[in-house]
């Protein structure tokens, strides 16, 4: 019901934004577009929270409050296809696409399958003219296409599953673990969510070039970043390009004064943390990301990592490892929060992390977990130069030879795709 | 399209030739037959699911069920003497929690209706997590009612039968493997699906010999223990609750407050409904009696169930 009304809103406001006369109309229309789009976003995501930190606060206060709390249940894909319809209003407020008179066409769009749960969050500039152009299939499409899926479904049921399982038990019982246990667990999360989230977006790219459709590419190696702005380009691109385009550079985005900068950067990394969920937690970690992105900005180095790493070369520089290393300390770090169900669960993981016990031999050393992200990183290495690491491998080997390796990863996801993890993206 | 669909059939093809070519290469190494094969994947545990095939139409009027504490440190040899009945069942197997203990006894009660459940168990019981698993489909597996095709596509999964080839066959078979019952993994059962460990050849592991765990007790499982107990008193079944210890050089030294709140918060849940609770905690237990700090060997097992049936007899 609310993504029929959302999409019905959403092709009713393009074309009164289209069809008004004077600027003002416009801007009610886009008004009440985005009003009642982030209305029910905010209603069902984030009501509780609300609700629950006012109670806290007032509570503390000495007074009491008494406010009216509903179990909601959210709904799934909310954040993604309400960012599609905004993206749509915006775009014809702002004269970049026309308003559609197919509704069909536009519904499509918005409910397109395979990216209406978890992403990529697609532009209607990019998706809508494919929608309305006349498709035929074409075997190399639909070939890459699986491709990119059977590397999805590796990512997801063998490397973040596999990791899921130790991550649980770990973050579970995070109390009782020593700190060097609970480092090999926020690097497994780094790994699990990695290959959840980049393993559904392959999944997704590839069911829709089966049909024809090209979707916005949404990770691009983010491992191999040599810093935090170069990370978040490779990290959910779509989000971060979302953001940047409707909301970092109508606020400025980075002309004016280091004032200036710093409250669009603080703006933008807080609220892609809230947009991830209703908790301190996903807010600490926007904000943390922000500090982290700050002092590129600050000295402009922000693009000084454009290039793929080692374009060209079989091994990186040593510079480049350090970097490299060192930016996903940065990001496991940040991680912490992310996974973490509580701040304060959040802080006493640190504090352990950053206790002797980090020295003791870990209790848990999942040998299959990082025999698995080995597996990865290698092929990923191999193939970043690529869309997704298997795109040519084995494109000038003998076929039985390309084949068996298929069979191979086909047999690997089999073998650990024995428990259903859902995907962590859909609770978005 | 053509060719599209063409090369996806040549690639399942494929993939079935293949997975053909490996299995008949490890058949051939190894020597396994259709016998060899795993029991059907109806929980996460394949000592569980071992037992459920052991369990199979097999109707008994004494069950033993819980964790490896019932199903190592209960002999079947002095159940039977004591009963001086042939209809006794083993139903145990490793980790099973209270709550597990209670979905197998309503289960099976439910089919073949037993009148004495026998439960060793001590507070590793109490620690364990619960497994998942459809009641349903245990209960039409016990049955018999479903179809060894069907059975062998339960739940199927790669993983289940490739990990039971590559490391959990030797728990089950002397084929190969194993030296018989001289290892912890060991589900090489007696007539009754008990398990006696070779006292004389045991490969004992010098870190679980020392290693007692005394983390968290789980509420839910008293929850669970009261309401095994009242499910036997309201179907007039028999509750036989056998408190199992530990060996003498551990518990002598143990700071023992935490295990006797335990204990007597049990003994009063089980007395609390008119059943039989009978601790072997009230002796000290020699080291050579056991394979760790909990287990016993085939001798320690006699002597402790002999030791709890003389007590209850009294």
């Amino acid at each position: 019901m609310l993504l029929v009304f959302s999409t019905c809103l959403d092709y009713y406001s393009g074309l009164k934004i289209d069809g008004a006369k004077d600027k003002r109309t416009k801007k009610m229309w886009l008004f009440i577009s985005v009003f009642i789009n982030v209305g029910f976003l905010g209603f069902f995501k984030y009501y509780n929270f609300f609700a629950d930190n006012f109670i806290t606060a007032i509570n503390s206060l000495g007074f009491k409050a008494d406010i009216w709390t509903i179990k909601l249940i959210l709904p799934v894909g909310i954040s993604f296809y309400t960012f599609h319809g905004l993206s749509y209003v915006f775009d014809v407020y702002n004269k970049k696409t026309r308003p559609r008179k197919g509704f069909i066409d536009y519904a499509l769009f918005v409910g397109f399958f395979p990216l209406l749960v978890a992403g990529p969050i697609e532009r209607a500039t990019h998706l809508l003219p494919q929608i309305e152009q006349k498709r035929t299939f074409r075997y190399s499409t639909a070939v890459d296409g699986l491709k990119q899926m059977l590397w999805g479904f590796f990512k997801k049921m063998a490397i973040a599953d596999t990791c899921a399982v130790v991550v649980n038990l770990i973050f579970n019982g995070s109390n009782h673990y020593s700190g060097s246990t609970l480092v090999v667990g926020i690097v497994l999360f780094a790994f699990q969510i990695y290959g959840d989230f980049s393993g559904y977006s392959d999944i997704a790219i590839g069911t829709a070039r089966l049909f024809g459709f090209e979707l916005l590419r949404n990770f691009a190696y983010p491992y191999f970043s040599r810093d935090i702005a170069e990370f978040w380009r490779r990290w959910h691109i779509s989000l971060t390009s979302w953001f940047k385009d409707y909301l970092y550079i109508p606020l400025g985005g980075s002309k004016g004064n280091a004032l200036v900068k710093i409250r669009n950067t603080f703006i933008v990394f807080l609220v892609s943390g809230f947009w991830h969920g209703a908790n301190w937690t996903f807010i600490c970690w926007g904000l943390l990301n922000a500090v982290y992105f700050l002092p590129l900005l600050l000295m402009g180095k922000n693009r000084d990592n454009i290039e793929i790493v080692a374009k060209g070369c079989i091994f990186p520089a040593f510079t480049d490892v350090i970097k490299i290393v060192s930016t996903f300390c940065l990001t496991c770090f940040a991680w912490i929060f992310f996974r973490s169900a509580t701040i304060g669960q959040a802080i006493s993981y640190i504090k352990t992390i950053f206790s002797p016990s980090v020295f003791n031999k870990p209790e848990i050393v999942p040998v299959r977990a990082f025999t698995l992200i080995g597996i990865l990183i290698l092929i990923e290495w191999a193939g970043r130069e690529q869309l997704y690491p298997i795109k040519i491998t084995g494109a000038k080997w003998p076929g039985i030879l390309r084949w068996t390796f298929y069979v191979g990863i086909v047999f690997l996801i089999l073998y650990f795709g024995r428990q259903q993890v859902l995907f962590i993206y859909f609770k978005f | 399209m053509a060719k599209f669909i063409k090369n996806i059939a040549l690639f399942i093809l494929y993939t079935v030739l293949l997975a053909f070519i490996i299995i008949a290469m490890y058949k051939y190494k190894t020597g396994i037959t259709v016998k060899d094969m795993p029991a059907p994947n109806l929980t996460p545990s394949y000592s569980f699911n071992e037992k459920m095939r052991f369990a199979r139409k097999k109707k008994a009027d004494i069950i033993a069920v819980g964790s490896s504490m019932c199903l190592d440190n209960l002999s079947s040899d002095v159940v039977i003497k004591n009963f001086k009945t042939d209809s006794y069942l083993n139903l145990s197997s490793w980790g099973l929690s209270t709550r597990d203990i209670f979905s197998i006894i309503t289960i099976y009660s439910s089919i073949y209706k037993p009148s004495t459940v026998i439960i060793a168990s001590n507070y590793r019981d109490f620690q364990s997590t619960d497994k998942e698993f459809d009641h349903k489909q245990l209960s039409d597996y016990l049955k018999g009612s479903s179809s060894e095709f069907d059975n062998f596509f339960l739940n199927f999964s790669v993983n289940y039968y490739f990990t039971y080839f590559v490391y959990h066959k030797y728990t089950t078979s002397g084929n190969n493997f194993t030296s018989g019952n001289t290892f912890y993994e060991s589900l090489i059962y007696d007539k009754y699906g008990g398990i006696s460990f070779d006292p004389s050849n045991f490969k004992i592991d010098k870190e679980i010999w020392n290693t007692v765990d005394i983390s968290n007790l789980r509420e839910a499982s008293y929850h669970y223990l009261d309401s095994i107990s009242f499910f036997c008193s309201q179907n007039k079944i028999r509750l036989l609750f056998f408190q199992t210890p530990m060996r003498e050089g551990i518990y002598r030294n143990l700071n023992k407050a935490w295990l006797l709140k335990h204990i007597s918060r049990v003994k009063a849940i089980v007395l609390k409904n008119n059943q039989t609770f009978i601790d072997g905690n009230d002796r000290f237990w020699p080291d050579s009696l056991f394979i760790d700090p909990l287990h016993f060997n085939a001798n320690g097992a006699r002597e402790f169930t002999k030791y709890c049936f003389d007590k209850m007899n009294k």
